[in-house]
């Protein structure tokens, strides 16, 4: 029998790459602005309808189509950022409050959907993604490929923003400590603002991935963002090269897990690696340690 | 730890909620108005659960609409002895707890004796202990779950066991395609799970192999691990069983993407004449499996017409629409010799012997099932031809 381990990696990194990108945007959130993003999913799944809309519903060209997509994502963040937590911010809301409303409107956005474009799955047409790459050992498909491709590129632009940039710094400085970010004159709701923008823009993108790749449904949002929170759980919350690693980490124990067992598991191989992670490692992967920011 | 508790329930919260997020009809079901004032003309109300909604909905709305040109039919002709038929529309989502669901409204709060549904296996499974409590009778257009024929006495189909679907699967697939290895793909749906089981059974059987035999759940939409094991046992032939097309038609796909070139043999559910058209390139060669239909008798070709007249699209699962047209008729056929007499209904139905219908000269067993024929189809240019 030939070895199916090589083609079972290369799922399971273009199933880390999904994970990996919509726990690289929880994480951002988390690790600056100190809350349970799970309304992160629903941008995702906004990103992806926007999407859907721009190129198959109105026949725009993928290139404006992703760009409106992307544009009209950050925009709803932006929305949702101050219509509904900036208020709550200011109320200096627990991180309870803040999780319930994330996940409330992450539910709310899915039946947003829902009503919208109906319960149908949508299929994203796209010209080239069925060209298939048979490197022997392993195939490939050109939109697989893309996939990897953007989610890594992301990942070193976010990791250039976050290092070399003012905008960046100031972020990493909230982070350590608010109080003394401010006292240095830092503005806590302007670099929030950036944040959103770019969990926004990482949201959009991923949902466009994941459209192109496993097609689009209302649900499609909490599907994801469950994978991105276990991801970020397992490679660190708080850290985000940590979620990063742990999207990775997910995809790859997942798809090669079921090597072994039946592929019905899946699901249960990283519910269990996330239990483990919270037991025996709670800090994650690169072990930034979890501390109560209430 | 205590935060690690706190992690630990969020997400366990975050799992229940989501399940919460419910499908909803995307059509307003049409419901009964005012109580009927005179005995005699009140309308006869006969309730119906399909899947309306979700992905299911892509057979459930076309055989809805076959229902509803029957019912129109019958209403402009008098309908019942000068008793129009009123349908209630139930939603019933294609799975279990929503087809249970919808036998409770139904049979308890509009107070039906006959429902025609459901179109898939698991809600017609989830309906039967409501509706053979109450006595009522439930007919379906298009389950095929060998499970269904036991179901109970007021249980009723006009399309056949899968009993036989997944004897004719094996067979045409170890005799015709001289397979000796076979991979099966399934979602973990009463209907697939049925065909699937038959299928192994009678391959074994023959003489031939099952070198993998993969299961997916009805949410999922990465299918790249299944087909990876798959292309790995190196299969004759891989069986496909979807259960609404949507997810049969991403699976072709990643499986198309993976290079592989393998036969492929499917059940009814992916030849749905619209699905081979859209998707022509991924579907060419794939021979599937469906009751025999004569889509050129008189009846078939007239419901045929009216539907393509009525919606602009040529219809998609004509088999199924055909049962459920004839659904219908027999049941007001029944139901004007009888009135509703559940129990003389149901007697009727056990004596339906060569009726000619839509759907082909229609016969039910002892056990509520259709004695029918299965054709062998294949794609070829986004067309179906029929190969035996």
């Amino acid at each position: 029998m030939p070895s199916i381990l090589p083609q079972l990696i290369i799922n399971g990194l273009i199933a880390g790459s999904i994970y990996a990108l919509a726990a690289a945007g929880f994480a951002l959130v988390y690790y600056v602005v100190k809350f349970q993003y799970f309304s992160h999913g629903a941008m995702i799944a906004a990103g992806a309808y926007f999407f859907f809309l721009f190129a198959n519903v109105l026949g725009l060209s993928f290139a404006i189509a992703g760009i409106l997509a992307i544009a009209c994502t950050i925009i709803i963040t932006l929305a949702v950022n101050y219509l509904v937590y900036l208020p709550l911010r200011k109320r200096k809301a627990t991180s309870n409050v803040m999780l319930i409303t994330s996940v409330v409107l992450l539910m709310f956005f899915s039946s947003l959907i829902l009503a919208l474009f109906g319960s149908s799955t949508k299929t994203l047409v796209l010209g080239s993604e069925g060209q298939i790459f048979d490197f022997g050992l392993f195939t490939i498909t050109s939109l697989q490929a893309y996939i990897i491709f953007f989610a890594i590129a992301l990942f070193f632009v976010l990791y250039l923003i976050m290092k070399k940039t003012r905008i960046g710094k100031a972020m990493r400085a909230l982070a350590d400590n608010k109080s003394v970010a401010q006292v240095v004159g830092i503005n806590p709701e302007r670099v929030y603002t950036y944040v959103f923008i770019i969990s926004g823009a990482f949201a959009a993108v991923s949902g466009i991935l994941v459209g192109l790749e496993q097609n689009l449904y209302p649900k499609m949002g909490v599907i994801i963002i469950i994978k991105g929170f276990i991801s970020s759980v397992v490679g660190g919350l708080g850290s985000v090269p940590g979620s990063v690693i742990g999207g990775f980490f997910i995809g790859l124990i997942e798809n090669v897990g079921v090597w072994y067992l039946p592929t019905g598991y899946k699901d249960l191989i990283s519910f269990s690696v996330m239990i483990l992670f919270l037991l025996l490692r709670p800090q994650g992967i690169l072990g930034v340690k979890l501390r109560d920011d209430t | 730890m205590k935060k690690t508790v706190q992690v630990l329930l969020v997400f366990i919260a975050i799992i229940l909620v989501s399940c919460q997020v419910q499908v909803q009809p995307e059509q307003p079901a049409s419901r009964p108005s005012a109580p009927a004032p005179a005995a005699d003309t009140s309308p006869i109300k006969i309730g119906v659960m399909y899947p309306l909604s979700g992905d299911a909905a892509a057979y459930g709305l076309p055989i809805q609409k076959a229902t509803q040109i029957a019912v129109d039919e019958i209403n402009a002709k008098r309908g019942i002895k000068g008793r129009q038929i009123q349908l209630i529309y139930e939603d019933s989502k294609c799975n279990p707890k929503d087809g249970n669901a919808a036998a409770q409204k139904l049979v308890n709060i509009d107070n039906v004796k006959v429902i025609i549904g459901g179109v898939c296996s698991g809600e017609t499974l989830g309906a039967a202990p409501i509706t053979e409590a109450g006595k009522v009778i439930l007919i379906s257009p298009s389950a095929t779950s060998p499970d269904v024929t036991n179901a109970g006495d007021y249980v009723f189909r006009v399309a056949p066991s899968d009993a036989y679907a997944g004897v004719v699967a094996s067979d045409y697939a170890f005799k015709d395609l001289k397979a000796k290895k076979a991979a099966v793909i399934s979602e973990s749906t009463d209907y697939a799970q049925g065909l699937r089981k038959v299928f192994k059974e009678n391959f074994a059987k023959l003489g031939g192999t099952i070198v993998a035999d993969e299961v997916y759940n009805p949410e999922d939409t990465d299918f790249r691990t299944q087909v990876t094991k798959v292309k790995a046992a190196n299969p004759d032939v891989i069986y496909v069983l979807p259960q609404p097309p949507q997810k049969g038609i991403l699976l072709v796909k990643q499986i198309k993407e993976a290079g592989i070139k393998t036969q492929l043999l499917t059940a009814e559910v992916l030849i749905g004449r619209n699905v081979v058209k859209e998707n022509a390139v991924n579907f060419e060669g794939m021979i599937g499996i469906e009751q025999k239909f004569d889509d050129k008798a008189p009846k078939a070709a007239a419901l045929l017409a009216k539907y393509k007249q009525a919606t602009g699209e040529d219809a998609p699962f004509p088999g199924y629409m055909s049962g459920a047209y004839d659904v219908v008729y027999l049941l007001s056929d029944a139901i004007g010799k009888h009135g509703m007499d559940t129990e003389k209904i149901k007697s009727y139905l056990y004596a339906v012997k060569g009726y000619e219908g839509a759907v082909g000269k229609l016969t039910i067993d002892q056990n509520g099932d259709p004695i029918m024929d299965y054709s062998i189809k294949q794609a070829k240019g986004g067309e179906l031809v029929t190969l035996r």
